[in-house]
């Protein structure tokens, strides 16, 4: 075949998936599955009814941050894809809209504790690059927010925007980037931003001037709609060189389809993108090694801790909790790496506070009446380190 | 939910949970497992739907997502596939090009899901780009990659068996 027939390809493809023809006894098996979790009860739930109102509600309590070693609780999202720039709209407004016609956004605050909203076409300062939200957006049938702001350089040139708006609508996650989680990598001016940054569903970068942020991993989290899709969210920010040493180290190793990195000379700044769902572990070993803490047990295994109502699961990149909201008995646990360093968590009010040395910040949370908790952040363990998990008081 | 609406449901929209599940996932097993949990969220869902199409378009979206969950697992990034054998042996007139299942299976989740919901389930760009919740450009832009790399697929296996 010279080229693929469009007709053909539809007709074998047709052919051979429908075939695949589910037996009655295995959809008869489903539903008495069904039946009889139904005569068990439903499931637990966090002790509210999801309308979407209450998930506006229940987003705006349950978003969490991790940030500089402490979780706050924050503002997220609501609006509507014909946002209109710089019209202000206040929480109640938003809540009680049900026909999304809301065009601001709540959001991450600009001072530390202190919740705000962000316009569209409102702009910030990180450095000597200019962020402006250049609009937001709600699925009222996925209950699903996202925001996408464009950067700018010093000289007022604009930095990926055609990216940022081309991908910010897929399913949602969120990113963090604040003031001392930028200082890892790049020099940051006086000013303290916080910003969230809803992100499509693939691998994002943000590229601000010469430097590079982007993103590397994302784990599973549910929502109490499955369809909501949360995901969190790994960031990185390389200078220049680095970005050109991972250039080179990926030369041969990947196909310029699954990641290609390369330096705009002309525009002198990094063009990049490659795919979420290929990343590899080789590609993620690479891009580790500019981690400070040089990530080298890719393969290892994880470490599971199950106590009896939450489960801990410490990765190579990440710790996952699993919980039933309403079963947690647990006040605090701390993990210690064996070089002695540490995070406290603590659950408080339905959510977690974290203080410790994360290396990068994921969040994630749940909304409505999900049964289910899955919380990531980051915790980046090096090669053959492990950790210890002390739940109030007693070690394991 | 209603009982006897959702056996109705079941019935009509098992196969089609089913195939997108098992284009996620990439074998049989996962893809029961994931079909089951998409329809035990949808017995408990308080979500009111207007229509079976509605309902369709939900039940295909959960599936996705719950297919990509397990594939974001960081610990099941490389898994092998294999088809199973009433599938892959398919052969009948419409099958012109049989290694297409296998093509479309070593493409991307984003690029495989993308050519089910059109070349399988029909829909339209803008439905699968509402579906999927990017753009309809981008719904264009994965359909043009897919297509090539399924192409080019075909091809290097023709190349090789000769």
């Amino acid at each position: 075949m010279s080229k693929l027939n469009d007709e053909e390809l539809k007709q074998s493809y047709q052919g051979i998936m429908g075939n695949m023809v589910a037996s009655e006894e295995e959809k008869n098996r489903v539903i008495e599955i069904c039946s009889k979790e139904n005569e068990k009860g439903a499931p637990k739930h966090i002790g509210w009814h999801i309308s979407k109102g209450a998930a506006a509600v229940l987003a705006v309590v349950c978003g969490l941050v991790l940030s500089g070693g402490i979780v706050w609780a924050r503002n997220r999202f609501l609006i509507n894809d014909a946002f209109s720039l710089n019209s202000e709209v206040g929480v109640e407004e938003i809540l009680q809209n049900d026909d999304n016609n809301v065009d601001s956004i709540p959001i991450e605050n600009s001072k530390v504790n202190e919740e705000r909203y962000v316009y569209s076409g409102e702009e910030f300062t990180i450095g000597d690059y200019k962020v402006i939200c250049e609009g937001a957006g709600y699925d009222s049938a996925l209950l699903r927010g996202y925001l996408f702001f464009s950067f700018w350089d010093k000289d007022g040139n604009p930095v990926d925007q055609e990216q940022l708006i081309s991908t910010s609508r897929s399913y949602m996650g969120d990113m963090t980037l604040t003031r001392k989680t930028m200082s890892h990598f790049i020099p940051l001016g006086d000013d303290e931003v916080n910003f969230t940054f809803y992100e499509s569903g693939g691998m994002h970068t943000i590229r601000s001037g010469n430097c590079l942020c982007f993103t590397y991993e994302r784990l599973s989290s549910k929502g109490s709609d499955p369809a909501q899709d949360y995901g969190d969210i790994k960031f990185l920010v390389l200078d220049k060189k680095a970005t050109e040493q991972i250039e080179n180290e990926l030369q041969g190793l990947l196909d310029t389809e699954l990641l290609s990195v390369t330096w705009d000379t002309e525009k002198d700044r990094p063009v990049h993108n490659y795919d979420l769902m290929a990343i590899q572990p080789e590609v993620v070993e690479i891009l580790d090694k500019y981690n400070p803490r040089r990530i080298k047990n890719i393969d290892a295994a994880p470490q599971i801790i199950e106590l009896p109502t939450l489960k801990v699961t410490v990765g190579r990149l990440d710790v996952r909790l699993d919980y039933n909201v309403n079963d947690l008995d647990i006040d605090s646990f701390i993990l210690r790496r064996d070089d002695g360093t540490e995070i406290k968590f603590t659950y408080d009010a339905k959510r977690w506070k974290v203080e410790g040395d994360m290396y990068y910040l994921t969040g994630s949370f749940t909304i409505g009446e999900d049964r289910e908790e899955v919380y990531s952040l980051g915790f980046v363990l090096g090669k053959d380190e492990k950790v210890t998990i002390e739940v109030d008081g007693e070690t394991y | 939910m209603d009982k006897d609406e959702f056996n109705r449901i079941v019935r009509l929209f098992y196969d089609d949970v089913k195939r997108v599940a098992f284009v996620g996932c990439k074998n049989m097993f996962d893809a029961e497992d994931v079909t089951q949990t998409v329809f035990l969220k949808l017995f408990y869902i308080s979500k009111t739907f207007e229509t079976d199409a509605h309902i369709k378009n939900w039940l295909l979206r959960v599936a996705i997502n719950e297919s990509r969950s397990l594939w974001r697992s960081p610990w099941k990034t490389k898994v092998d596939f294999k088809l199973p054998e009433n599938i892959s042996q398919v052969r009948n007139e419409r099958v012109k090009q049989p290694d297409v299942l296998e093509a479309i299976l070593s493409l991307k989740p984003k690029n495989r899901e993308v050519i089910h919901l059109f070349y399988f389930e029909e829909y339209s760009a803008k439905e699968i780009a509402e579906i999927l919740g990017i753009s309809e450009n981008t719904v264009f832009k994965r359909l043009q990659r897919a297509r090539d790399q399924i192409e080019e697929y075909i091809l290097r296996k023709k190349r090789k068996r000769r």
